[in-house]
């Protein structure tokens, strides 16, 4: 009899320090996941950015200045006759046409929405949000599904339906910082983050801070804009052009009643 | 006749693998799919074809399961023909959703390894289609083995199939108990998953301006139609007629459904959603939407009227035709109209014109789930069981139930936590499962439940004073 309780007291404690074990592995994993996702955040001198365009409609010359210079920069393949024709070209920055009663035409690059419903619907996590708030993809993980397109409000998604070819299909044109895209993925707008993460790994090397002006003209639309209308920076840090600017009178969001609440803040023209 | 039939589904179905290898090799170029916002549509035939494939047959799956619950003689033949049918029908839906895929083959490496149960796709593609699927083999699998059974014993594969089954009453009251909660616990799954698809389909998750409200309802009602019009065609007169008078009510609603959607729509504050419905109503869609609505008016009628002449096989499937027709409009309508005519920025409207390419695919997987069923009825016969009444429950295993309780808990837990690690539950929102390949542990959850109704009528019974082995006779009463 004490034999069988020795039995039961050994095979409960066995049972219990198992049970232990698993959830500290649980409790373990999902640290390690917090942590993980947290890291970038912290690397960013312990605050996180929230990067943001402001586009002034008042002084957009609507040249396709950035459309073409986000093409270049992106290694975004130019649509052939026959693509182009059947409506299939990929353009990470457009020209949303002109409605009326609302906006002139008006340069539209993907919104970056803090509420992303992009990310949603994503099946395998192809889409993301970075701590940053830019709204990426991971392109060797999209399936192909295209959720993503149907569920952005704002038709800034592209997808690749053939293989990219580029004029005499010469690699040597291509920026090396970006990768080309494979047919059967779904494509967008990164911010130029690669121009992001150059910048901040210079000025951690330099052990300065990262300035304003040094953020305000990064991604490539903003560099190229010769009237310079489209800005670019940090929406929470109060001192930055950018953020003085969203907190213009005259600043309105594409389809606010989406509750998507975009990063791209356009200036509205006559007011 | 049917060698023919046979004939001309089998050339369909090589023609359609001949066009599916087409898009394989020069992308998804090849198809009428386009930029959305520049003219197009980025879901076309093949998403309507899962739409409706789908519905249908969960739509008759979930019919089937209640009139199995109910166990009643008058309507056993639809009992038995609607599993064969589900399984062809969602076959046919998986197909449609691997032929949409940008990216097929990693699909099948991703999904396991990072599948978000957050996303539509996990409740359309993982629980609709493939957990539905999985349940629904078993289901008829079990149901079959009488039949099996029968067949002649030197066949080995029959033998096997059948795993031993014996005409014992105990084999009965227990065949008879598993079909009866199988049924019962599949009917939330199945009924689940059409909603879910309602869902997806008709609200569209992250648009400003929905369709309205009645899309969801519609899309379920009009896939009970669908449902309801295949298993007219499949089954035989005395329970057609009981088939046919659903039909007939579930098509009614829907042309009501269908008419007070369009007059909410055009009335909605919402340009964009105003804009879809005059595209239905006198824009480039309006001879599909007259099409439709003209349609499910006609097989309203027609049902009614079939029902009450002692339903006609005739008139029966032409009824069923034209219900099938009218849905598969309705799904194309409510799919693609939106994505060229209902967006909420001024992009232009646009087109989308099914390629010979994707018409060849989508009739290649029709013509693959026609010969599915056409194969599964012939060598699977899922009626009904019926044990005599006046047989007492046979003597308990303790085995058995020990094995059934441990897959159900097991299984159950399994499932829990896959899908708690997939959703990322105990971490930030929106990122990686905390564990990769935790949708796996999901679906061996899933699929370890659905091994309970398995093990509970594939244990045989230990040799019982009371029974028999042939005929179920209790011993004491011979």
């Amino acid at each position: 009899m004490k034999r069988d309780d020795d039995a039961r007291d050994s095979r409960r404690k066995l049972l219990a320090g198992l049970a232990a074990s698993a959830a500290g592995a649980m409790v373990g994993y999902s640290g390690a996941a917090v942590a993980k996702s947290a890291e970038p955040a912290a690397a960013s001198k312990g605050r996180s950015r929230k990067w943001g365009l402001v586009i002034d409609l008042d002084r957009c010359a609507r040249c396709g200045g950035c459309v073409v210079a986000c093409q270049q920069e992106n290694n975004v393949a130019p649509a052939g006759p026959e693509a182009a024709a059947r409506t299939r070209p990929i353009h990470w920055m457009d020209f949303l046409p002109p409605a009326p009663g609302s906006f002139a035409a008006t340069p539209i690059p993907c919104m970056h929405c803090e509420d992303p419903p992009c990310v949603k619907v994503c099946p395998v996590g192809a889409t993301y949000q970075s701590p940053d708030g830019i709204t990426a993809q991971i392109w060797e993980r999209c399936i192909g599904c295209r959720y993503c397109m149907i569920a952005c409000p704002y038709a800034r998604r592209y997808f690749n339906w053939s293989d990219p070819h580029w004029p005499g299909d010469d690699p040597s044109s291509l920026n090396p910082d970006v990768a080309p895209r494979p047919r059967g993925v779904v494509e967008k707008c990164t911010l130029c983050h690669h121009r992001i993460r150059a910048a901040s790994e210079r000025a951690r090397v330099d052990e300065e801070p990262l300035t304003d002006e040094a953020l305000r003209r990064l991604p490539a639309c903003a560099q190229s804009c010769p009237t310079q209308a489209i800005t670019f920076g940090d929406l929470d840090d109060p001192t930055s052009e950018v953020a003085h600017l969203a907190a213009s009178p005259r600043a309105v969001r594409l389809l606010p009643e989406a509750g998507t609440r975009p990063k791209v803040i356009y200036l509205r023209e006559g007011k | 006749m049917k060698r023919a039939a046979i004939v001309v589904l089998t050339a369909l179905v090589t023609i359609g693998a001949y066009a599916w290898v087409q898009q394989v090799v020069h992308g998804e170029a090849v198809a009428d799919l386009r930029t959305i916002g520049a003219g197009g549509a980025v879901w076309g035939l093949y998403v309507v074809g899962d739409g409706f494939f789908a519905s249908a047959a969960l739509a008759g799956l979930a019919l089937a399961c209640v009139l199995r619950v109910r166990r009643s003689r008058e309507t056993e033949s639809a009992a038995r023909m609607a599993l064969p049918l589900g399984v062809a029908g969602l076959v046919a839906s998986l197909g449609c959703v691997l032929a949409d895929l940008g990216r097929p083959m990693a699909a099948m490496v991703n999904l396991p390894l990072f599948g978000r149960p957050r996303s539509p796709f996990f409740g359309t593609f993982t629980l609709v289609a493939g957990a539905s699927l999985l349940a629904t083999v078993v289901h008829l699998g079990l149901a079959s083995r009488p039949q099996w059974a029968e067949r002649p014993q030197t066949a080995w594969l029959w033998r096997s199939l059948a795993c031993g089954w014996k005409e014992t009453a105990s084999a009965r009251w227990r065949r008879e108990r598993v079909d009866f909660w199988l049924s019962l616990a599949l009917l939330p799954l199945f009924l689940g998953g059409i909603v879910i698809l309602g869902i997806v389909f008709g609200v569209r998750a992250g648009r400003p301006g929905w369709q309205g409200g009645f899309e969801v309802v519609t899309f379920v009602v009009s896939g009970g139609a669908a449902g309801c019009s295949l298993l007219a065609l499949a089954t035989r007169a005395p329970t057609r007629a009981n088939v046919l008078r659903l039909l007939g009510v579930l098509t009614s609603l829907t042309v009501l459904l269908v008419v007070a959607g369009e007059i909410l729509a055009l009335r909605t504050p919402y340009s964009s959603v105003q804009r879809y419905a005059r595209a239905l109503l006198d824009g480039p869609y309006r001879n599909l939407y007259w099409a439709e609505l003209v349609l499910f008016f006609l097989a309203a009628i027609m049902s009614l009227v079939t029902w009450r002449k002692t339903a006609s096989g005739i008139w029966s499937a032409i009824t069923a035709l034209l219900v099938c027709a009218a849905v598969f409009i309705e799904r194309f309508l409510v799919l693609v109209a939106w994505q060229t005519h209902g967006l909420g920025l001024s992009w232009p409207a646009g087109t989308y014109h099914p390629t010979l390419i994707e018409w060849s695919v989508f009739a290649g997987l029709a013509a693959a789930a026609a010969l599915v069923f056409r194969l599964l009825v012939k060598i699977c016969a899922a009626g009904t069981a019926t044990s005599d009444p006046t047989d007492p429950p046979p003597a308990g295993r303790r085995l058995r139930s020990l094995t059934t309780a441990a897959c159900l808990i097991l299984g159950f837990a399994a499932a829990s936590v896959g899908l708690a690690l997939s959703a990322g539950l105990a971490s930030a929102p929106l990122l990686d499962p905390i564990l990769p390949g935790s949708p796996l542990v999901f679906l061996a959850g899933l699929f370890l439940m659905l091994l309970a109704p398995v093990a509970c009528e594939l244990i045989p019974d230990r040799d019982s004073p009371l029974y028999e082995s042939s005929g179920g006779v209790p011993a004491t009463t011979k």
